[in-house]
């Protein structure tokens, strides 16, 4: 798509109170036509870096650029920003096909050619027989769609969404998943997508930046950022996780106390530094049959069935575990039993501290 | 489950006895909520009304003489019509007073909103009496605004006070508070969003306010306006005390029908054919710009 442009924000800072940040100095740089998410919890800067890049906050310092070009002077009417909002803002008095045509009007695109592209925006999203109602007369989800195909229709060089799937119920917001993410492809447009849902970010993103108290605390693809977090508020916050405490001992291992220690290969880090050890629940494995004097000895205390999986919490070491066993792999276990956990060294990931 | 059982068991109650089913309807929770209000409002409203109306048809003789009678005065149907014209000028001008200050004061918010809005509610509490008194010295011609007229050199000042200018603004000025809770009350609910949608879409600020936000503000403006028409059409006492004697509207009227002219049955008969006219006034309106109907 010829739109496509590339997002920079370069040490941006917002504070709304003297003295504190409520983003703090983000420096991003996103490729054009790049799905970017801003995944964080409430309250950790997202919206409002979102609203500086699209003109509406000012930034307290640091720099935004679209292709290379510096916006901060501009308008946020000239920006040529797409954005979908989490409560739709569909003009109520106007239909379906007037929001969309909107802004084709404000660029004073001649009518034929409008009428054509309003069209085709609502084929796009399925929505060719509605452009005569109001959006009172639709549903959340097909309001949300009109939504987008205004955001789109103007061949934004961006598009910014704003927990744009937060109103929906679960079985809409995983189909819209998919088909935002099937007009991103078609498009091919630069999209920068808000939400605090992790498995919303891991499904559709082609890298997730992980928002923290107004810093980015890691930015890479979702494979990246569930297995190798880099720190402890990513290894917490994306994904179920056990967060193990230890040292770094001799010849690149770690010392777990009460789980010994184990070769991971980080040379690279200070024997005597304290750690994290990232233990991800799927990796951990349930037996009842003692193999090895070192095998972990593991007291179950909860067990919950999924369906699919079973969800087994219980204590190693005097630390709380969680552990995420298939449905068919699953042992019979019950309450209060004891019985051996595994894990492969190579799924063990460090997270400084 | 409880209601599901109770309600069989009344239906089999009324086939019955009727005429205790009849009772048990009537006492039923939501009947006998509707009690008090039906009571309140033919003691206060229907049997006065009633009583005008009959008035009206049978003073001092039986039949519509007194409706004839005004329908062939021209003197009654210029007031009339001068009735509805002020009451159209003023809810025009407080629509134009009202909307700039309701407008920033829903959008502002915070210490600016407060002001403004704490300002228009000082003066809605002010009494129509005391801020008619207020612009008669205001007005009159020892009043500010002559002697300001006078300093500049404007001579012989024009007389303010006792003229249709002075009764049209007046009212206006009195109604503005109505006319900015009215429209303040939708405007609140308009959110900030449709105004950054647009701005997004690349609406600049005067064509997003035109194409955006003014289309969601007129339920607002429906409201204020018929509020302040209809009371507009009442007034009595501003037109009457610093009007143009010669400019009388249909209050002042009715007040000489009963005060100077002791015509009971003329001064009904004028009520009534203000009401009907506004009641006409209003269908019509609702007919062919049933605002509600515009979004829907
Ligand atoms: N208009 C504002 N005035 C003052 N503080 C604000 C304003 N908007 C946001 N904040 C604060 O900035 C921080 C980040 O908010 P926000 O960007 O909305 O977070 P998120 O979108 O990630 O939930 C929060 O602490 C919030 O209270
Ligand atoms: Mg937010």
């Amino acid at each position: 798509m010829k739109n496509a442009r590339a997002l920079s924000l370069r040490g941006l800072s917002k504070s709304y109170l003297a003295g504190q940040n409520a983003v703090d100095s983000i420096d991003l740089e996103i490729q054009p036509g790049e799905f970017v998410s801003f995944l964080g919890p409430s309250g950790s800067g997202k919206t409002t870096t979102l609203m500086m890049i699209a003109g509406f906050s000012k930034p307290s310092s640091g720099e935004i650029a679209i292709g290379g070009r510096k916006i901060d002077s501009v308008e946020p009417y000239d920006r040529n920003i797409g954005m979908v909002f989490q409560n739709y803002a569909l003009f109520p008095h106007m239909s379906v096909a007037d929001n969309v045509g909107f802004p084709l009007r404000m660029r004073q695109v001649p009518k034929a050619q409008a009428a054509k592209r309003i069209a085709d925006a609502l084929a796009m999203v399925g929505l060719a027989d509605f452009s005569g109602r109001k959006p009172a007369e639709l549903s959340g989800g097909q309001q949300q769609r009109v939504a987008l195909a205004r955001a789109l229709v103007f061949e934004p060089d961006v598009v910014l969404l704003d927990e744009p799937l937060g109103a929906l119920d679960k079985a809409l917001r995983e189909q819209m998943q998919i088909e935002l993410k099937r007009i991103h492809r078609e498009l091919g447009v630069t999209m920068v997508y808000v939400t605090h849902d992790q498995g919303e970010a891991m499904a559709m993103s082609d890298r997730i930046a992980v928002f923290n108290r107004g810093r980015i605390e890691q930015i890479g693809s979702p494979a990246e950022v569930y297995a190798r977090p880099q720190t402890r508020f990513v290894a917490s916050f994306i994904g179920d996780s056990n967060l193990i405490e230890g040292v770094i001992g001799r010849g690149g291992s770690v010392d777990l106390p009460g789980f010994g220690s184990i070769a991971v290969g980080r040379g690279d880090l200070t024997p005597g530094t304290p750690v994290d050890v990232l233990l991800r629940p799927e990796t951990i494995r349930l037996s009842k049959e003692e193999r090895s004097p070192e095998d972990i000895c593991f007291t179950v205390d909860e067990i919950v069935n999924y369906g699919d999986s079973f969800l087994v919490i219980g204590k190693s070491a005097g630390q709380e575990l969680r552990a995420r066993v298939p449905g068919l792999d699953m042992p019979a276990l019950a309450r209060g039993e004891r019985c051996v956990m595994r894990w492969s060294k190579e799924r063990v990931h460090i997270v400084p501290r | 489950m409880a209601v599901e059982l109770t309600r069989p068991a009344l239906a089999a109650e009324a086939s019955a006895l009727p005429a205790r089913a009849l009772l048990v309807t009537l006492l039923r929770p939501p009947v006998i909520l509707y009690v008090p209000a039906a009571l309140f409002l033919a003691a206060f409203f229907l049997v006065p009304l009633g009583l005008v109306v009959w008035m009206s048809v049978s003073d001092p003789e039986f039949g519509f003489g007194n409706y004839a009678t005004f329908f062939a005065s021209r003197y009654d149907l210029a007031v009339l019509a001068r009735t509805f014209q002020t009451a159209f000028v003023v809810t025009l001008a407080s629509l134009v007073f009202a909307y700039p200050i309701a407008y920033v004061a829903a959008r502002r918010g915070g210490a600016v909103g407060g002001f403004l809005l704490g300002v228009v509610a000082l003066s809605f509490w002010t009494s129509f009496l005391v801020r008619t008194y207020a612009w008669m010295v205001i007005l009159g011609a020892k009043g500010p605004v002559v002697g300001l007229l006078t300093a500049l050199g404007v001579s012989p000042p024009p007389r303010l006070l006792f003229t249709t200018f002075a009764a049209t603004f007046a009212m206006a000025h009195m109604l503005v508070p109505f006319m900015v809770l009215a429209l303040y009350a939708v405007m609140k609910r308009i959110d900030e969003s449709y105004m950054r949608a647009a701005a997004s879409l690349g609406a600049r600020p005067l064509r997003a306010f035109l194409t955006v936000y003014f289309p969601q503000s007129l339920p607002g403006v429906v409201n204020g306006a018929t509020l302040v028409f209809i009371t507009c059409l009442g007034f009595y006492v501003t037109p009457t005390l610093i009007g143009s004697p010669q400019d009388k509207m249909i209050a002042g009227r009715i007040g000489q029908e009963i005060e100077q002219l002791l015509d009971f049955g003329a001064a009904s008969a004028t009520s009534m054919i203000l009401l009907a006219a506004a009641l006409a006034l209003f269908t019509l309106y609702d007919r062919f710009f049933g605002l509600d109907r515009m979004w829907r």
